[in-house]
């Protein structure tokens, strides 16, 4: 008996060194972490990963599935009829948010329990983002302009569920909250043949008015802040080799823009260090080719051009996330965009270690501090 | 009511009669009417199934789209509505496989391969057959051996009793969806050897109607479909003459009509976004032919057509806060044919066709940078046929060749060049015998159309054409009964092989916003399709049945052969699908009960929980009765359909009606 209290304690003496993104090996912590991603924090560590299918396009079958740390054990499904197109999601207080986009609804369901609580209507919805009781999300419906309409945050209250707008660029996607201002990536997406957009809006979130607009690279889509606060913006480009897609970083005190010149599609951050995967197209052999990338956000350089190291190769990479415990990194890939895809799980040196087949084109994931139901 | 009447053998007969009869003026002879009932089926090569006559028209049908559920083997993809689009796939194929003929010629959609069979009233269409592989006629045009399966829609063709040169038929449909649908039609024997058919119909629905479904957390949700509204009209003249040794028909189809697009049922708080997206369509086409009987040896026809198609699709932001950019696009196709035929009569038991067809179909756009393409097709057939005693075989090859050529700047497809042979065969054990045994072999292949060819950003012009390669073996067994309440019994089955590769998929390029088409699918099926009709007599009522059953396993061979979904069901073909008829009729009364049921079906070839489409069945009813009013022949018609109100989705996010009602008035003058 002894013998056992004294290797507990040994234990748990050695697990403040596993939480950080040096290290770890396989071991699931009770200690609450921050997700470096989307800035919650997760109580119970990493015990769970949501996974969000958009479905097929023009068809309902948008879907979650989950997996659960303890078990290993991944189900698909668990929440079947979505709706059409999700497109992002996020855990905020004990609630499921999730962004339908061409169900034009923000479904609101149990964190724990994924029963259906509430829905808003949001027309063209993307991305979410929350911050002191209020959760925002980005919509591409907003006042008709001479090519395509603008885009706007809409504002919902988490207490009494009342929504207001604030008008942004063309075709807004994701967002970052640093220093009680909102940063709305402004992607033009469908101004391909006016030059998409190439701004970044900047809302003071105490009064819900535009402060003003910072440009970028064109086509900005997916955001993340650094551990140094700066926010990593992947600009998609025009998908032609005059401007491919490139990563930009804001600094939101100093507002000066750097780029580095790495493709990019989607990131996830641990630590110093952003992971990056792309699908690069080739117009003359119309072959779309995925690439990976890792970069320091202290140095703003590119450190490594490849994170898989075994050979395994994936169709098209849709989603990243590293684990910000063990050090893994799972990735998505949306396959057909039309059949089932694919996550797998690659160790820090990049070697697989588990795959499994999820939905139709998987879009998103979090990590959830409880186990999954 | 099954009495089977050989109306095409009537006009081939016809232009013989006048150059071999010979009357005795002296003697009169009145014979009583008889009924002909011929061994139809049993005569075909090819598997074949028909709707015709007053079966076809006793049905609760509005189009040829819900007509042709009746037949097995075949998959209609319905947008829900009177006016969402209705498309058909034949054996699993695909829709772009399926030649759809007109009186004989083929109707064309170089923009998207696919005939919207919605669009065609059952009003002036006498028959419906759809045959699977080619016609087993080795008369015929080239374009004819070139789909991998063919429906033929045949309009009626003037007849006047005796003593009668003009018919007069004025019609009414109105019921469920809002739905106002007069027609006339105006038959007129001009020479003793010309007639005129003058036919129009106009349509108005207001696409109205309540659905349920499924919403998030399991709720059922009643909302009603709007912006289904349908505005159409529909002129066709055709003038039909006999020659002393051929005949010559000529026709001109103009349609027109203006509809909304409800889009899919998204999960949507009900009402609250409405889709106002508007189509308006023009279809015109002059169509002629000409058959003769040269020699004794030689027969000939030429066929010609023009057609024009013209759509403008509109989606506007300012109707719809979910529509971002603006969409205006107006889209011009035209088409012209021509082809001739030539059959020689080699032995008693050979007989010989060539066949030659030209066709220049062109389409301007005004979408950003379009390049309008042109295309040549030139199709030539080479056909032989065997008629031996127990033993009919027909064998054919064509050789298809396609150019096309694009302006600004845009680089056209590569020529193409294939040839696509065909072999069928048929064996009757006894050859008065009721049993038929028969078999086929065919190739054929389908151009990308202009869409997956040119389309802006989409279009891939480096594509292949799709091909496919069929197999089937099956019999026919059909019986007369003397002296018995059933007097005809008849029995097709079938079972068959097809192989598609090259299937055009569209597929992602680099992000979900930009997709392209390309060659990647690849799918095997295999099935077994079952007809089974019989026909009563009772007294003075007659009654009729029809059942068909198909079985069918259709695999995406796409994905790579490590995924668990390989081998999936392709989406939409359901692995059992039946329908059953019984129709009747008792001195002034008709009435017909039909039944449709569709198995389960997934949405895509990843077949899981969440793609899935439950089975569904609807039952309909109508009831006729026939009234002479002074000396007018009146109708009057009520029908109701999906009677038990099945809440049903054919294609995914686009719900069904439930519950509907139809009253129709005829009047023949």
């Amino acid at each position: 008996m002894k013998l056992k209290k004294y290797l507990f304690l040994l234990l748990a003496a050695t697990l403040p060194l596993m939480y950080s993104c040096e290290g770890g090996d396989n071991d699931i912590t009770q200690n609450p972490i921050t997700d470096p991603d989307s800035g919650y924090s997760l109580q119970g560590g990493i015990k769970g990963l949501y996974v969000l299918n958009q479905g097929t396009w023009g068809t309902q079958n948008s879907s979650l599935d989950t997996y659960n740390y303890s078990t290993n054990q991944y189900s698909i499904g668990k929440i079947n009829n979505v709706g059409a197109t999700g497109n992002d999601m996020m855990i905020y207080g004990s609630k499921l948010y999730i962004a339908v986009n061409m169900s034009n609804q923000v479904k609101i369901y149990d964190a724990h329990t994924l029963s259906f609580q509430k829905e808003i209507a949001i027309p063209e919805c993307r991305s979410l983002t929350y911050n002191d009781g209020k959760v925002y999300v980005t919509s591409y419906s907003g006042a008709i302009d001479i090519s395509t309409r603008k885009g706007y945050v809409a504002r919902i209250d988490t207490a009494t569920y009342a929504t207001d707008s604030c008008s942004v660029g063309y075709q807004p996607e994701q967002m970052a909250v640093y220093n009680n201002k909102l940063y709305v990536a402004n992607s033009g997406g469908y101004r391909s043949k006016l030059g998409y957009d190439n701004t970044v809006s900047i809302i003071d979130l105490s009064t819900f008015k535009l402060e003003k607009n910072i440009k970028v690279g064109i086509n900005p889509n997916k955001m993340l802040i650094s551990n140094e606060g700066e926010i990593f913006i992947a600009s998609l480009g025009n998908y032609t080799s005059a401007h491919p897609s490139k990563i930009f970083v804001l600094n939101p005190t100093t507002e000066n823009v750097d780029s580095i010149s790495a493709n990019c599609g989607c990131m996830s951050r641990c630590g110093d260090s952003i992971y990056v995967c792309s699908n690069d197209y080739d117009y003359t052999t119309w072959v779309s080719s995925p690439s990976y990338h890792i970069i320091n956000t202290k140095t703003h350089t590119v450190v490594a051009n490849k994170i898989i190291t075994d050979g395994t190769t994936l169709t098209y990479p849709s989603m990243i996330k590293v684990n910000s415990i063990t050090h893994d990194i799972i990735i998505g890939d949306a396959y057909g965009n039309v059949n089932s895809g694919e996550i797998y799980c690659f160790s820090k040196a990049g070697v697989l270690k588990w795959k499994y087949a999820t939905g139709v084109s998987p879009i998103a994931m979090l990590f959830t501090g409880f186990t999954p139901k | 009511m099954k009495r089977l009447i050989i109306t095409l053998c009537v006009i081939c007969a016809c232009s013989r009669l006048t150059a071999y009869e010979h009357v005795d003026s002296t003697h009169v002879h009145t014979i009583a009417n008889v009924t002909v009932r011929g061994n139809y089926l049993a005569s075909e090569l090819i598997p074949v199934q028909t709707l015709q006559g007053d079966e076809l028209q006793l049905l609760a049908s509005n189009s040829v789209a819900d007509a042709i559920r009746y037949f097995s083997g075949l998959q209609i993809k319905d947008y829900g509505g009177i006016g969402g689009l209705k498309t058909v796939n034949i054996r699993g194929m695909g829709s772009e496989h399926v030649g759809v003929f007109y009186d004989g010629i083929e109707l064309g959609n170089a923009q998207n391969g696919v005939i919207d069979l919605g669009r065609f009233s059952l009003d002036n269409i006498e028959s419906i057959s759809v045959y699977n592989g080619q016609k087993s006629d080795i008369f015929q045009s080239a374009k004819d051996f070139s789909s991998a399966s063919s429906v033929y829609l045949q309009t009626r063709n003037p007849s006047f009793k005796n003593g009668t040169n003009t018919n007069v038929k004025a019609s009414f449909k109105t019921g469920s969806f809002g739905v106002a649908n007069p027609s006339f039609l105006w038959e007129q024997r001009i020479t003793h050897n010309i007639n005129s058919s003058f036919n129009a119909e106009y349509l108005y629905t207001t696409g109205r109607y309540k659905f349920t479904y499924r919403n998030a957390g399991d709720r059922d949700t009643t909302s009603t479909r709007r912006n289904g509204e349908v505005s159409a009209i529909r002129f066709e003249h055709g003038l039909n003459g006999n020659l002393s040794h051929g005949e010559w028909r000529i026709k001109n189809y103009f349609y027109s009509s203006r509809r909304g697009y409800p889009g899919a049922v998204l999960s949507d708080d009900p009402g609250r976004f409405i889709h106002a997206d508007t189509q308006w369509d023009v279809n015109y086409f002059l169509q002629g032919s000409l058959k003769g009987h040269i020699a004794p040896w030689y027969d000939m026809q030429i066929n010609a057509k023009y057609a024009y198609d013209y759509m403008h699709y509109l989606s506007d932001p300012k109707k719809d806060v979910t529509v971002v950019a603006l969409t205006n696009n107006h889209f011009h196709q035209k088409e012209y044919y021509l082809s001739t035929a030539h059959m020689f009569k080699i032995s008693h038991a050979i007989n010989a066709d060539i066949s030659i067809d030209a066709q220049r179909n062109t389409l301007n756009a005004d979408l950003d940078k379009f390049v309008d393409p042109r295309r040549w097709t030139i199709f030539t057939a080479a056909a032989t046929s065997f008629n031996l005693s127990h033993i009919k075989m027909q064998g054919s090859l064509l050789y298809t060749y396609v150019h096309e050529t694009v302006n600004n700047n845009g680089s056209a497809t590569p020529d193409k060049n294939k040839f696509t042979p065909t072999l069928t065969i048929a064996w009757k054990p006894r050859k008065k015998g009721d049993l038929s045994l028969r078999a086929f072999y065919k190739q054929s292949f389908r151009m990308p159309t202009f869409n997956d060819l040119y389309y802006t950003s989409i279009g891939n012009s480096a594509l292949k054409p799709e091909q496919t390669t069929q197999y089937d073996c099956g019999f026919t067994y059909g019986h007369n009964f003397q002296h018995s309440i059933l007097y005809r019994i008849e029995l097709q089955t079938d079972g068959y092989c097809s192989h598609v590769t090259n299937k055009i998929v569209a597929v992602p390029a680099d992000n979900q916003f930009r997709w392209m088409m390309m060659n990647i699918g690849k799918a095997r099926i295999t099935g077994m399709d079952i007809g089974l009709s019989t026909a009563w007599q009772i007294d003075e009522l007659q009654l009729g049945t029809r059942l068909a059953y198909t079985h069918e396993r259709a695999k995406d061979m796409s994905m790579s052969k490590d995924s668990p979904y390989y081998g999936g069901q392709i989406p939409y073909i359901p692995w059992n699908n039946a329908s059953f008829v019984l129709n009747g009729s008792y001195r002034l009364w008709d009435f017909s009960y039909s039944f449709i049921y569709t198995g389960k079906r997934y949405d895509t070839s990843t077949n899981i929980e969440v793609n899935r489409l439950d089975a569904w069945s609807t039952h309909d009813f109508s009831l006729s009765r026939n009234i002479k009013w002074h000396k007018i022949g009146t109708k009057l018609s009520a029908e109701i359909n999906n009677i038990f109100n099945c809440r049903y989705e054919i294609v995914s996010g686009y719900p069904m009606p439930g519950r509907n009602y139809k009253i129709i008035l005829n009047i023949k003058l």
